[in-house]
């Protein structure tokens, strides 16, 4: 019997089409996610590629600091190496933008005497990056694991005894810093802290998503459940526009979508909080560096324009679920619809969230700042470190004008006429294939 | 002579290549309680969507007060109400928030909303659970809402499409005294569907059949019966329904 219960429901499920047709575009959909996600990781790990061009800046200039950076050179991480001797920590900054050298290395003073006092001497390591991408340049990282190597290769070829494992391990204390240009702000850590920073940026618009998905859904469902309680066809022949109607559901979705977003919110603030207070105390005490925690670079306006423009994403969630919810002539329909959409809608913010912002082209920024459903992402990315530009208010107001303009659409095909088309369209199709 | 509220001229009503209404004409009086009746899929509801503004004819014109409901259909919106057949409620509001809702459609002034509602409250007759959610109710209970919310707003013409369908003989009576005596109160001109002749019978004073889109009889309800020597309007109906589909 169950081999027939078994039967049954396969039949019942497969002979549906509105069961099936989501599984192909969720197939279709997850290719193109590939291709996107791809996309946008090609372009940020392209900014990360190795041999590099380094700025050495050896304040020490003995021996040790010149077999060091001698054999730097043949281990082909190096694309092109200037030895300079500037103490000034602008100065380095400066060159290294000028001609384009992706690290600097900061060789202090009395660095050979601390080896040679088997002690470990403080050896700095700055990234230069133009901005905050989710992929870490790892050359901070990779540069000290080589200079390690050289400095115990040194001092066991010249002392030979007397030596610690560990501090022929690792005879080198390595600072790392990030030198962000786009914002000269020199920030501690190599810049995969960024991966964590640009977690925190992305999670917050992945937090919102959420909540927006299930504005889309709930404004989906309940205009679904007023054409399948007839209830839409009472409130058209009330004296009442179109677009008031329409409007009505929008709104009293968007408020109820509101109040979820607020939790979040409140969440995310303290979830921040958490993490600038680990931050705060691995700043590491160097002389000569105006070095702060990357949270402290977070400016307050934009996160504020940021909230914004979450809740209008929201908002614009809620006017495409309203959209949805017209176009569906009932509950089933409304959700089979709603999921292939919100798969297409959340598309372009993976692009976002995987891509080095800095290196898009401005055609496409601007679309993707156009856009309410990419909006919070890459003004999560872009703008957490820096002041907002004067165009901000303007992509806040496009944003706005998108849920008008599809409510304004909409309220267009909100005729009975139209609808029951579009219903005996689907009734047909679904006779078609069952 | 009372005067002509609904006119019905040759209306035409084609989805893709079937005709739900072919060349329909009738005319409703001012205060009549004017009953359309017919076998499924007659083409009752078209006509009472096209009536309530909801579709588009084919051809034909259909009038109310003059109005003319494709091209006047924001005035004809304010002269009528409309009652779908089987129309849900609101699930998680209350009655009394309902009927406000309604009311605050048609009217602007507090006072007038705030008589509107009045009204409401005493035709529903629900006492202390018309503030409760909607999901409490039973069907009749929902659907006297629904009836109730359609009359309240003392429209010029009601439309209701089967407002006792599915309703126990208590419910059925109820709803049916109520459509009756409101009519008779407040002159309010009323078409009402059902498969219920009886139902139609004492409630209608005027009834027209159609069958395949098409108007087969119209008249008053005393005289029709009179006219084809049958018993009542259920063996009016069989004759007309077989001797079409014949």
């Amino acid at each position: 019997m169950l081999k027939e219960l078994i039967l049954k429901e396969f039949k019942d499920l497969v002979r549906d089409p509105r069961i099936w047709i989501p599984f192909i575009i969720s197939a279709l959909v997850l290719p193109l996610t590939g291709l996107i996600v791809s996309g946008g990781m090609r372009e940020s790990i392209s900014g990360i590629a190795i041999p590099s061009k380094v700025l050495v800046s050896d304040l020490d200039d003995t021996q040790l600091t010149r077999y060091v950076i001698n054999n730097l050179n043949t281990t082909g991480l190096v694309a092109k190496l200037e030895v300079v001797n500037v103490s000034d920590m602008e100065l380095l900054k400066d060159i290294a933008v000028s001609k384009g050298y992706e690290v600097i290395i900061i060789i202090t003073p009395g660095f050979t005497n601390t080896v040679l006092n088997n002690l470990r001497p403080n050896l700095t390591i700055v990234d230069v990056v133009k901005s905050i991408s989710f992929i870490p340049s790892l050359k901070s990282s990779i540069f000290s694991s080589v200079i390690n190597d050289l400095v115990g290769d040194y001092i066991l070829k010249t002392h030979g005894v007397n030596l610690t494992l560990d501090l022929v391990k690792q005879p080198v204390n390595t600072v790392s810093l990030t030198y962000i240009s786009a914002i000269n702000q020199t920030v501690v850590g190599g810049s995969g802290i960024f991966v964590q920073v640009s977690m925190t940026s992305i999670l917050m618009p992945i937090m919102f998503m959420i909540v927006t998905i299930t504005v889309l859904q709930m404004a989906a469902t309940s205009t679904a459940i007023e054409n399948e309680e007839k209830t839409l066809e009472v409130l058209l022949t009330l004296p009442i526009s179109r677009f008031k109607i329409l409007l009505g559901k929008l709104l009293g979705s968007f408020a109820v979508a509101l109040l979820g977003s607020l939790a979040s919110i409140v969440g995310f603030i303290i979830y921040v909080l958490m993490f600038s207070t680990v931050f705060q105390s691995m700043i590491p005490s160097t002389e000569g560096f105006n070095i702060t925690s990357i949270f402290n670079l977070i400016n307050l306006k934009s996160v504020v324009y940021l909230i914004v423009s979450l809740i209008l994403s929201s908002f614009a969630m809620a006017a495409l679920g309203v959209t949805v919810g017209v176009l569906s002539s009932d509950v089933r329909i409304a959700s089979t619809i709603s999921s292939p959409i919100v798969m297409l809608v959340v598309l372009p913010g993976y692009y976002v969230m995987f891509a080095d912002v800095g290196r898009l082209g401005s055609t496409l920024k601007y679309l993707l700042y156009m856009i309410p459903f990419t909006q919070p992402m890459i003004m999560a990315k872009e703008l957490m470190f820096s002041s907002p530009g004067e165009l901000t208010i303007l992509w806040l107001i496009t944003s706005l004008i998108f849920s008008l303009v599809l409510i304004l659409l909409t309220s267009q095909l909100l005729r009975f006429e139209k609808l029951v088309r579009v219903q005996r369209f689907v009734s047909r199709l679904r006779r078609r294939y069952t | 002579m009372t005067s002509v509220v609904v006119e019905v001229k040759d209306l035409v009503k084609d989805y893709d290549d079937f005709r739900a209404l072919n060349k329909v004409s009738f005319n409703v009086y001012e205060g009549d309680i004017f009953g359309l009746i017919g076998p499924n899929g007659a083409g009752k509801t078209t006509l009472f969507r096209i009536l309530a503004t909801l579709l588009i004819p084919t051809s034909g014109t259909a009038t109310i007060y003059g109005y003319d409901v494709v091209k006047d259909s924001n005035e004809v919106r304010k002269l009528i109400t409309y009652l779908p057949e089987d129309a849900g409620v609101y699930r998680n509001i209350t009655a009394y928030e309902y009927l406000r809702l309604i009311a605050k459609a048609y009217y602007t002034s507090s006072s007038d909303v705030e008589e509107c509602v009045e009204l409401g409250v005493k035709l529903l007759g629900l006492g202390d659970r018309i503030y409760d959610k909607m999901k409490t109710y039973s069907k009749g209970m929902k659907r006297r809402v629904q009836v109730v919310r359609a009359l309240m707003i003392r429209p010029k013409v009601a439309i209701l499409d089967e407002p006792t369908v599915g309703l126990d003989v208590i419910y059925s009576k109820g709803i049916r005294d109520l459509i009756k005596e409101f009519s008779k109160t407040y002159g309010t001109t009323v078409l009402i569907s059902s498969h219920n002749m009886f139902e139609v019978e004492g409630l209608c004073s005027r009834v027209a059949l159609i069958s395949n889109g098409k108007l087969i009889v119209e008249g008053f309800t005393e005289e029709l019966i009179s006219k084809y020597g049958v018993k009542n309007l259920e063996e009016l109906f069989i004759m007309f329904v077989r001797g079409v589909n014949a």
